[in-house]
């Protein structure tokens, strides 16, 4: 019976797939038309430059505690909302930048015929436990608010940091020896 | 073959030695189907580009109006055939699905080359499982020749399964042929797969839904074959990227030591 169940799952699986992949296709087609155009200047997966006071205002305790000491409570609650709303976009955007980062990697390697199997699995690992740790950041702002991460701005701009740093590395193809020829 | 399971019904022993009228119409129908596929992909040129897929359809539409006439006029041959053919069919879709992946993957080597890996490991784990049955005194494969059908159709699957994901992942792009190809022997596979499990499983009990669903599902997959096939395939895109020289070692040990520092950099915003 197991096996049956196994074998059927396959069958659905198949299916699914299927279906996702033909549904997908239509959607992606525009979503990476910059990946066809040849534009260096790429200027939706560019990192924009966070300043350090607009983390420090987002994640910051200062003006919580600003109104939270001179305003009604009211006020207090529709700073928190506006606050976790910033914070979550502040996320989101840090996750399809990572997410298009990703994407301009896979549509360069696959063509390459020196492309290691294993290397590709833990690149896609951290690929996703990367976006995993963006979900759980965002459910502890949704439960907790961002003032309860009260470490983030100074590491969130890091993170911003390296992220920039390895996005525009891997945009810039002439950074590279020349070894393999992409057909 | 496929679109007339009435025929396997019958060695089955259920349906008795005639044909409905609308079995009779739904056969004439997938026969005209695929004699549809195959003059076109005469006429536009396919035969040579897809000639496991051609060749199978091709082989499909013999069967069938050789097994027809078997059928009405010397019946008592026709259960013996009937395995060879269909065994034949299974080896030759094995042919087609290496077929997609050649055409999928074809213009992509780094993409092949993950799925060459996948692959053996999927059919590493199959043999390890079939052995290791075997050591246990078990029939590792399959009692009947229902099943046996069934688990090769299975392999299949698992097949096109990574297919679909490699090319979800690397963003692979389908041209109308491909996709058709891949989505009307996806979707036949799949259900093959799936009503063979319940006819295996159930018994006879689920012989009249098998002997319905089964060929309505095939016609899906010509329905599909016919519109996808039937108009011109503009041009492949060409990637702006076909110019682009690059070492693979650097871009993958680069992004994956960004993603790994990002991803230490988000975790320490967790842990002031």
């Amino acid at each position: 019976m197991s096996e049956a169940l196994i074998l059927l799952a396959i069958g659905f699986l198949l299916v699914a797939s299927l279906v996702y992949l033909l549904r997908r296709r239509e959607a992606e087609a525009d979503d990476r038309s910059w990946l066809q155009e040849g534009n260096s200047a790429r200027p939706s997966v560019e990192f924009e430059d966070r300043q350090k006071e607009q983390l420090d205002r987002i994640f910051g305790r200062e003006d919580w505690d600003f109104i939270r000491n001179g305003t009604t409570r009211p006020v207090q609650r529709l700073f928190l909302k506006e606050r976790k709303g910033i914070a979550l976009s502040w996320l989101s955007q840090l996750r399809s930048q990572a997410r298009a980062g990703m994407d301009f990697h896979v549509t360069r390697v696959r063509a390459s015929e020196e492309l290691e199997p294993l290397a590709e699995l833990r690149l896609a690992i951290d690929y996703y436990a990367f976006l995993a740790k963006c979900g759980l950041i965002a459910a502890l702002v949704l439960l907790g608010g961002p003032m309860a991460l009260r470490g983030m701005a100074g590491q969130a701009e890091s993170l911003s940091n390296n992220l920039r740093g390895m996005l525009r590395a891997s945009l810039k193809p002439q950074a590279f020896p020349q070894k393999t020829r992409i057909p | 073959m496929e679109v007339f399971p009435f025929f396997r019904a019958r060695i089955l022993g259920v349906f008795p030695n005639n044909m409905s009228s609308y079995a009779l119409s739904f056969w004439l129908a997938g026969v005209a189907l695929e004699g549809t596929i195959l003059a076109r992909a005469l006429v536009v040129g396919w035969f040579k580009k897809c000639p496991f897929f051609f060749g199978y359809l091709a082989s499909v539409f013999v069967q069938d109006v050789f097994f027809l006439a078997v059928y009405s006029f010397k019946f008592k041959y026709y259960k013996p055939i009937y395995w060879y053919a269909e065994f034949f069919s299974l080896l030759m879709g094995c042919g087609v699905t290496w077929e997609i992946f050649r055409l999928i993957l074809g213009r992509y080597p780094g993409a092949g080359r993950m799925a060459r890996n996948v692959l053996a490991i999927v059919l590493l784990m199959i043999l390890s499982k079939g052995l290791v049955g075997v050591w246990n005194g078990d029939i590792p494969w399959a009692v009947t020749m229902v099943e046996l059908e069934r688990n090769l159709r299975a392999v299949q699957a698992l097949s096109l399964i990574v297919l679909a994901l490699l090319i979800a992942y690397y963003r692979v792009p389908l041209g109308r042929y491909a996709k058709g190809i891949f989505a009307g022997y996806g979707i036949f596979i799949a259900t093959m797969v799936m009503t063979l499990t319940l006819r295996a499983s159930i018994g006879q009990a689920f012989q009249a839904v098998w002997v319905f669903v089964q060929p309505h599902c095939y016609a899906a997959s010509l329905g599909i074959w016919c519109f996808s096939l039937w108009s011109e395939e503009p041009s492949p895109v060409e990637q702006s990227q076909s110019k682009i020289e690059e070492d693979y070692q650097s871009l993958a040990l680069l992004t994956s030591r960004g993603l790994l520092q990002a991803r230490e950099f988000l975790g320490k915003t967790i842990r002031p």
